[in-house]
């Protein structure tokens, strides 16, 4: 065989292999792992947003009680506004864990996840 | 029959079966372009999840101006470069110092005569070429991809994706020949 006719032959085998590329594995389940996933952080979202409107409308809440009080009994209001006040941290504590709590559930959730 | 335009009006409309349809479409070839960046088996498969949860993220801001395969692959290669930088996987080009002295030493003559053994030598001489080079002859030759394409998926000119592909077939062609010679003698 001719030193061309060899190149040529060596030139094909070499495409058809590029071409057939190497042998990929692709898990059965993958699609559904995908999709799984993709709601999984849809509904952390969607819970975050659900926990961030509770916080606001607790929020609001306590305002407009305040507001309503202060128009009726103004001491009333002043002791409410005083106890709301004292204990600001365990206002900020309670919102604080419950937002970690929600975290640490969505770590635990992704970890069993990424084992199976 | 895969229906692209149908596909993800329903992807759209927050149908993620439709989704997962989409997903076995274009599996295959996002896991292609990852495993060719990609070293580790377990990284290929995170990497590839993140690669669909994007396109899933982003499926409205496609216009129809390219193939969806395009648009998918080329995330699929910024994701997988992404990963590379953020881990600091990157090779560099002094891996093709390695690959001009590339041997498979503990393979005896008597294994390397089928084609299967000669694909495998191949693939395996690709694997540890410099990434660019990787991603250039994965996407022509297996996913049959157009220079322009090529050039809308890794934002590489047209110049250097032929220059990458010439060298990179060259390279492999002089392996190929020294080891199917050593496979007669």
């Amino acid at each position: 065989m001719s030193e061309r006719n060899k190149d040529q032959e060596l030139e094909q085998l070499l495409f058809d292999i590029l071409d057939e590329g190497p042998s990929v594995y692709v898990p059965y389940t993958f699609s559904s792992k995908v999709t799984r996933e993709i709601t999984r952080r849809r509904n952390r979202v969607n819970d975050f947003r659900f926990y961030l409107l509770i916080s606001v409308i607790g929020i609001f809440g306590l305002a407009i009680a305040w507001l309503a009080l202060s128009m009726i009994d103004k001491n009333s209001a002043a002791v409410l506004l005083n106890v709301i006040v004292s204990y600001k941290w365990v206002w900020l504590i309670a919102l604080s864990s419950v937002f970690a709590v929600h975290y640490i559930d969505q770590r635990a959730i992704t970890g069993l996840n990424q084992k199976h | 029959m895969f229906d692209e335009k149908e596909i993800i009006f329903r992807i759209l409309k927050e149908d993620l079966r439709a989704f997962e349809l989409l997903v076995k479409q274009y599996e295959k070839l996002v896991f292609h372009v990852v495993g060719r960046m990609v070293r580790e088996e377990q990284d290929k498969e995170d990497v590839s999840q993140e690669v669909f949860i994007k396109i899933h993220k982003n499926l409205r801001t496609f216009q129809f101006k390219s193939k969806l395969s395009t648009w998918i692959a080329r995330i699929a290669y910024l994701t997988a470069i992404n990963y590379l930088k953020k881990y600091k996987k990157m090779s560099g080009t002094e891996l093709l110092d390695d690959l001009e002295n590339y041997h498979f030493t503990r393979e005896s003559p008597d294994t390397v005569t089928e084609k299967k053994e000669i694909s495998n030598y191949v693939n395996r001489l690709i694997e540890i070429m410099p990434e660019q080079y990787r991603i250039v002859i994965t996407l022509y030759h297996l996913n049959e991809f157009s220079y322009q394409e090529i050039e809308d998926i890794t934002g590489m000119p047209e110049g250097t994706i032929k220059s990458y592909l010439f060298r990179g077939r060259k390279l492999l062609k002089e392996k190929l020949e020294v080891y199917l010679k050593k496979e007669v003698s």
